[in-house]
């Protein structure tokens, strides 16, 4: 580069003003009522009358009940099943659709209409679907030895039923990202490993997914704190249940403060979900030196 | 490269290599396909598509068709017989109903929603690539932390606080929550997009 | 050029952004304020419910007209209502008038010093206090004074049953006696039906064979000391047997082997019900009127049966007794900005003779007494009168407990339920846990 480009690249660099306007308004709408829950929770409130201090008895409580360690291991299994299986499928789905071609378009659009669909009506969906006498599951059960039809009734089936569902409403999101940084990657990598008589599968294996070392981390830094946070559709296809097999932790926090209307001990488990959650993204992050955020690029 | 005018690099389809200038200055034959046709074609891929394309597609036949049949036909034999008693009363009943106004307010949220996340998001995203700044690292952090943030968690606090200024019962108190919640996704996942092509900075 | 263009852009995006957020700010109605001009808008919150949301809105009308009020009706769907009300109760945007369950749920918001006390103007209108089901009306006192007025139709839980199913099964009457029922159930299985249909999926249809089990075997006293917290009121023998009653009918198959994944709000039971794979369900009386709506052939075809709870031989409850929602209420808040007007909307619409007709018209049986005859109209006629017979006649109507209960404990409860019923938990187990939960 001349050096005339070059002062103009170094003057050009942004400060921290360009990110000032999203960490105000983030801060005043989301971090802010963070601060508010991490004092509701050594509160006793149960949104009628006013907050009552109670200091940390509602943490004491958290090392007493027994529902919250079925509920970080359920999360805990839910992300790391939830992770595998995103990531298994999406990531050579993305690649595969991000070739040229028209019918890999057209397949792109189609594998995209999850996406367009609300949580709750993807819920509402798959209950219907997975209903044992007249729904999908009916029909399939016999095929695979669940005779009667009942996945989402038995404890232990209706964890998978719940990771199925979540995995159809997000992968093709993960697709896109995928499919948008493969387009990236540039073709000469590609022509070099051609010449040098690389095949497909090699192509993929040490080409494609070290380029996209970037896209798996978003990818699954979203998808882990997904997990954490997401529960819209645990919540519509089972409520927790069958009795507390599906019951991940949000969702606990979830009935706790909006059914059961114990918005302190709700908030304990909020704090609990945001600590969780922030430190499994930036422990990620900072393992797979994802925060210095260069660019893989050069010149940048 | 043929593609750097257009900007959009593609990944060429196994055995296609991208036309060459030879050295004797000819135009060679553009789109010469090398190898034999079971080769090129990507049957593991395919197959996995297919595969896939047939599990998203056959919930959403059970959300499209239901919606055109008689609802007391649909559940009287069930969601898997076969479709014979079509109608579009289902769609006039919930048009009669509130539903387009739900739907006008759903528009306008995703609109103001978009284009706010979008108008602050979009910036820091680029800051937090090409910025050398320890504040702007320490931004990163801080929006990673937001990424965390439960929704439900914050609900009643965000209502005291909507209420309070004034904006309980509108549609910008759904926007301005919905759209904050959103700028720590957007920023953490476009970084890679906003800094990966050199000819974005080459173009100054 | 490029700083010019990127300022140009920026300030193309902040006036989108501008437009857009202006836009949304204009459609949209200001928060209510409460006082203010000279008749003041007065909220009335109710569950939706297409047909007595009609015959509300008449009311409310009919009220406006006479009195030169401003009610306004709004109407929410049941999950997001309860917390919505939760949250507004105690707030400045409460409403003014609000739909409630009575018993424990009403309780939460007397607690809170939310709620207007309506005794004295209802002991100033004695003849309207007179029409009322006394036992439906007491679900509305708290503390001896009275703070919800009822206003929906009572709502017992009985059995439901397909009469060609069991005329098939060569079952010629509904047994009464819980003997004979056992016996019915295993005819049916014999014949290859699943005798009951249960939505299992959720803990509230399996919380009503608990609940007529405690009455049945305990009496109503059982669940009374439950309400009151009394010192181990769950441990009770009578809960463990009531729970031990539950297993046995699982353990016979009479509820089948996918009852776990049956949902009721998406038709799953009333499906297996009307289609003859099922033959029972136990359910409150809102089932015809969702019948009607969903499957409306079985209906007219009469295939469908009613018969009360079976009596339990040597047990301390009256067979008689009934559980279910004794009515729903409204309530005024304290709050309101004009609590006589409220109260005068309730004291004079809720009794009148238009409103009690048009409940019936839709289905509802009013907790007014006298209406033997008036019941009796309309396509539910039989079903009507028998609903406000079992009403009127009741020794004791036990609300629901999901109602009754502290709604943390209903939670619990209802989890613990769910496990008894998925032969997760023993009944000993079941009876442990909740007096462990309920302990303050």
């Amino acid at each position: 580069m001349s050096s005339r480009t070059q002062s103009s690249v170094q003057a050009g660099r942004p400060g921290f003003v360009w990110a000032a306007p999203a960490i105000v308004f983030f801060g005043v709408f989301a971090l802010l009522p963070m601060f508010v829950v991490v004092y509701l929770s050594f509160t006793s409130y149960n949104a009628i009358s006013d907050p009552v201090w109670i200091g940390v008895k509602n943490w004491k409580h958290l090392a007493a009940d027994p529902l919250v360690g079925n509920s970080l291991r359920l999360s805990a299994i839910l992300t790391v099943l939830s992770w595998l299986v995103q990531t298994a499928i999406a990531l050579p789905l993305g690649v595969y659709l991000a070739g040229k071609g028209r019918t890999r378009s057209v397949l792109a659009a189609a594998l995209f209409l999850p996406l367009l669909m609300s949580g709750a009506a993807i819920a509402l969906l798959w209950s219907t679907l997975f209903d044992p006498n007249f729904g999908l599951a009916s029909v399939v059960g016999p095929l695979i030895g669940v005779a009667n039809g009942n996945f989402i009734g038995n404890p232990s089936l209706a964890f998978y039923c719940v990771l199925l569902v979540i995995a159809w409403q997000f992968i093709p999101f993960h697709t896109l990202l995928y499919q948008g940084a493969t387009r990236a990657i540039p073709t000469s990598l590609y022509e070099a490993a051609m010449i040098d008589g690389a095949e497909r599968f090699k192509q993929f294996t040490l080409i494609t997914v070290p380029q996209l070392r970037d896209t798996i981390i978003t990818s699954g830094v979203l998808m882990i704190v997904g997990s954490l946070t997401y529960f819209e559709i645990i919540l519509i296809l089972t409520g927790g249940g069958p009795g507390t097999a599906t019951r991940i932790l949000p969702l606990h926090m979830y009935i706790t403060g909006f059914r059961g209307f114990d918005m302190g001990y709700a908030s304990v488990l909020a704090v609990l979900l945001l600590a969780v959650g922030t430190s499994l993204s930036l422990l990620i992050t900072k393992v797979t030196g994802y925060r210095k955020m260069a660019s893989q690029k050069e010149g940048l | 490269m043929s593609s750097a005018a257009t900007g959009t690099p593609e990944i060429p389809a196994a055995g296609h290599v991208p036309a060459r200038r030879p050295a004797d200055g000819r135009r060679p034959r553009r789109g010469k396909a090398i190898g034999p046709w079971w080769k090129r074609m990507n049957f593991v891929g395919g197959l996995g598509a297919a595969v896939w394309l047939v599990i998203v597609c056959v919930p959403l036949y059970f959300l499209f068709v239901p919606s055109l049949r008689v609802s007391a036909d649909y559940l009287a034999k069930g969601p898997l017989s076969p479709p014979n008693n079509l109608t579009v009363g289902n769609y006039a009943t919930i048009m009669r109903s509130e539903f387009p106004r739900y739907f006008v307010n759903t528009i306008i949220v995703t609109l103001a929603c978009v284009a706010i996340v979008l108008a602050l998001a979009l910036p820091a995203a680029y800051a937090i690539v090409r910025s050398r700044k320890k504040s702007v690292s320490t931004a990163f952090s801080v929006i990673l932390l937001g990424l965390a943030v439960p929704a439900q968690a914050v609900i009643l606090p965000l209502y005291l606080l909507i209420t309070k200024a004034g904006l309980y019962d509108t549609l910008l108190a759904i926007i301005l929550p919905t759209a904050a919640l959103r700028c720590p996704f957007l920023s953490s996942s476009s970084p890679r997009a906003c800094g990966t092509s050199p000819r974005n900075c080459m173009r100054r | 050029m490029f700083r010019s263009m990127r300022a140009h852009k920026i300030a193309v995006a902040g006036l989108v952004v501008l437009a857009v957020t202006g836009v949304s700010a204009c459609g949209s109605s200001g928060p209510q304020k409460s006082g203010g001009g000279s008749a003041k808008e007065l909220q009335l919150w109710t569950l939706q419910n297409p047909g007595v949301n009609g015959v509300q809105q008449k009311a409310v009308d009919r009220f406006n007209k006479s009195s030169g009020a401003k009610l306004k009706l709004s109407t929410y769907v049941n999950d997001p209502y309860k917390v919505k009300l939760q949250t507004a109760v105690g707030s400045a945007n409460a409403p003014d008038i609000f739909y409630n369950w009575g018993g424990g749920n009403l309780k939460g918001y007397v607690d809170a010093g939310q709620v207007a006390d309506l005794t004295k103007a209802l002991d100033a209108a004695p003849d309207v206090k007179a029409k009322f089901i006394p036992s439906v009306l007491d679900v509305g006192i708290v503390d001896g004074k009275v703070y919800g007025i009822p206003m929906q139709g009572v709502q017992p839980v009985s059995f439901f049953y397909n009469k060609v199913v069991f005329k098939k099964a060569g079952i010629s009457a509904f047994p009464t006696t819980w003997s004979d029922f056992l016996t019915v159930v295993d005819k049916l299985k014999a014949a290859g039906v699943q005798p009951i249909a249960l939505a299992g999926s959720q803990g509230w249809c399996e919380l009503m064979y608990l609940e007529y089990f405690l009455d049945r075997v305990g009496g109503p006293e059982k669940f009374q000391a439950i309400v009151k917290n009394e010192k181990g009121a769950w441990a009770d023998p009578a809960v463990v047997e009531s729970m031990g009653m539950v297993q046995d009918l699982v353990d016979r198959g009479a509820f089948g082997t996918n009852y776990a994944a049956v949902n009721y709000d998406n038709k799953g039971s009333q499906a297996l019900l009307t289609s003859g794979k099922a033959a029972m369900e136990l359910m409150g009386s809102w089932e015809v009127t969702s019948l009607n709506d969903a499957f409306p052939k079985f209906l007219t075809a009469g295939s469908l049966g009613w018969a009360d709870f079976p009596a339990i031989k040597g047990g301390a409850g009256d067979p008689h007794d009934i559980v279910g929602n004794p009515s729903n209420f409204y309530s005024v808040s304290s709050r309101s900005s004009d609590v006589a007007a409220a109260t005068k909307f309730l004291l004079q619409e809720m009794v009148s003779d238009e409103y009690v007709a048009g409940m019936i018209s839709v289905g509802q049986v009013p907790a007014i007494v006298g209406l033997e005859k008036k019941v009796k109209v309309g396509a539910f006629a039989d079903f009507n009168t028998y609903v406000y017979h079992l009403g009127l006649t009741a020794p004791s109507f036990a609300q629901s407990w999901d109602q009754a209960l502290p709604a943390a404990l209903s939670q619990t409860m209802l989890t613990n339920i769910q496990e008894v019923f998925n032969k997760q938990m023993t009944p000993q187990q079941f009876a442990d846990a909740m007096d462990a939960a309920a302990a303050p």
